[in-house]
């Protein structure tokens, strides 16, 4: 098990120094591609009963 | 098997760690959180890869090998920092003889504050600051991860030691504590779903960690971080909510005999291991006393020849009686009375002032994100995480000596960096409104 979760923690260390590397190129934070940040907190959508559609029956 | 993956991946890192300085800055965070001399056992072992990214770091910044460079802001939290370490140089110079971890110690602190001191230089955007909580994570939540999960397969039984890099038990238990809001904050503000799905899975194993640990001291700083969050929250009562699902989780899981355990909080008075702490604070406090500007040097009270010197006396805790008097050496068992010891009333002060200058930094950048609105909303919550880690250092240190420990300088320095940013986006959008931009008329 520590095998692997270490070489998960490297894999992930790899693709992240990859990402910083195209976004130091591009000058575009979109290009963290998997790990980069969301502009704001995710927070999970409150459906209205507007976004419910009609009731049933 | 596992030296020869690792000898891979090396491979990968090096050329990408000389292609950009903020790539070397962040494996070397990296190779220092995970401790990765700890779990290679074959020809990997002996390579000194902090080291090796430490050098590589200093070369990318002398040939300037970096698209975005920051500065060192002479500040409050860069004066303290070189305060602190020319009073650790200067305490360790004049260290009591044979204090055979003088400068062992001293090796790592110079080396801790030095990555800390250059932050400023290397993480100058919100991409950068991303990237390093995220390396913070993948260093110390790989640890929780990996207890926890043992502790999980076991049934409980697990019981999780600590090792050489961070200490007992105890000492282990509270640096995994110090994770676990950065683990949160991850789970948050992480674009993709399962990487923050992944951070929320690694900061409840995380707490199952610091379970196996069976230290009280992890226990009380986990519960002082959860009231904290709760306390600093926006939305105290889900917090709060979610507060209680998680002691109705830790009761759960926890194992009878670290109930038992716990309970014996209430018993401190009566507790020998709680009375032999009280013993180390009154001798470094003593070393502190006789030595009030430079201290006894570093880790001056688990020296015998200093020990056999002071025992016996109270210094600043003569009210309280422990009833003995050990004739073998014991440690610090406190942050505040190990830096006391060790650099005397100077160092200490110099300690106490970074610690709260961080929890000052960070209401600081609470009143200038809300001006900031939605767009800023990430740093107030990246400050409060980390002055969460701070607290959890805080109250953890009461009872462990890790004042030492390079998370906690990271994340001081962290929060001024963070600081600066803020500061930097709200001066472009104050410049984006005094300039308005020129319509388009199609």
């Amino acid at each position: 098990m520590e095998a692997l979760l270490l070489t998960l923690d490297v894999i992930t260390l790899i693709a992240l120094c990859i990402f910083v590397l195209r976004v130091a190129r591009t000058g575009d934070d979109a290009n963290m591609g998997w790990l980069g940040y969301s502009l704001h907190r995710v927070r999970k959508i409150k459906k209205t009963f507007a976004d419910q559609g009609d009731p049933h029956a | 098997m596992r030296d020869l993956m690792f000898l891979g991946g090396f491979l990968v890192l090096v050329p990408l760690a000389f292609r950009n300085t903020f790539i070397a800055y962040l494996i070397w965070g990296w190779t220092g959180l995970i401790a990765i001399e700890n779990y290679l056992f074959g020809f990997m072992a002996p390579m000194k890869l902090n080291f090796t990214f430490a050098l590589i770091t200093f070369l990318m910044i002398l040939l300037k090998k970096d698209t975005e460079r920051g500065t060192i802001p002479f500040n409050a939290t860069v004066v303290l920092f070189i305060l602190f370490f020319l009073q650790g140089s200067l305490s360790a110079i004049f260290a009591y003889e044979g204090n055979r971890l003088n400068w062992f110690l001293y090796d790592r602190f110079w080396k801790e504050i030095l990555f800390a001191f250059i932050m400023p230089l290397v993480i100058v955007k919100r991409y950068r600051i991303h990237a390093f909580v995220l390396v913070m994570c993948l260093g110390m939540g790989f640890h929780g991860l990996i207890d926890g999960l043992k502790f999980f397969s076991s049934g409980g039984s697990h019981l999780v030691r600590g090792f050489v890099k961070f200490g007992d038990n105890n000492h282990f238990a509270v640096m995994l504590v110090m994770a676990i809001p950065l683990l949160l904050y991850m789970s948050s503000y992480a674009k993709h779903s399962l990487l923050r799905l992944g951070a929320l899975a690694a900061a409840i194993i995380t707490i199952a960690a610091v379970i196996g640990t069976h230290s009280r001291g992890g226990f009380v700083a986990m519960t002082a971080v959860g009231l904290w969050l709760v306390l600093t929250s926006r939305k105290r009562l889900p917090a709060l909510t979610v507060f209680i699902a998680g002691v109705i989780f830790v009761i759960a899981i926890a194992p009878s005999a670290w109930t038992q355990r716990m309970e014996t909080i209430q018993e401190a008075e009566q507790d020998s291991s709680f009375m032999t702490r009280l013993e180390a604070w009154q001798v470094s406090s003593v070393i502190a006393l006789h030595n009030p500007v430079l201290g006894g040097g570093f880790h001056a009270v688990a020296t015998q020849s200093v020990w056999d010197r002071f025992k016996g006396q109270k210094g600043l805790l003569g009210f309280v009686d422990v009833g003995f008097v050990s004739d073998v050496f014991r440690a610090a068992h406190s942050i505040y009375f190990e830096v006391l010891g060790d650099m005397g009333f100077l160092g200490f002060f110099i300690f106490m002032a970074l610690l709260l200058n961080a929890l000052k930094n960070s209401i600081q950048i609470n009143r200038m994100a809300k001006q900031g609105g939605l767009d800023l909303e990430w740093a107030l919550d990246l400050s409060r995480s980390l002055a969460a880690t701070i607290f959890a250092f805080m109250v953890g240190g009461l009872t462990v000596s890790i004042a030492y420990t390079e998370f906690i300088y990271m994340a001081v320095m962290l929060m001024e960096v963070l600081k600066q940013e803020v500061k930097r986006q709200l001066q472009a959008k104050a410049l984006s409104v005094a300039i308005p931009l020129p319509e388009i008329n199609q």
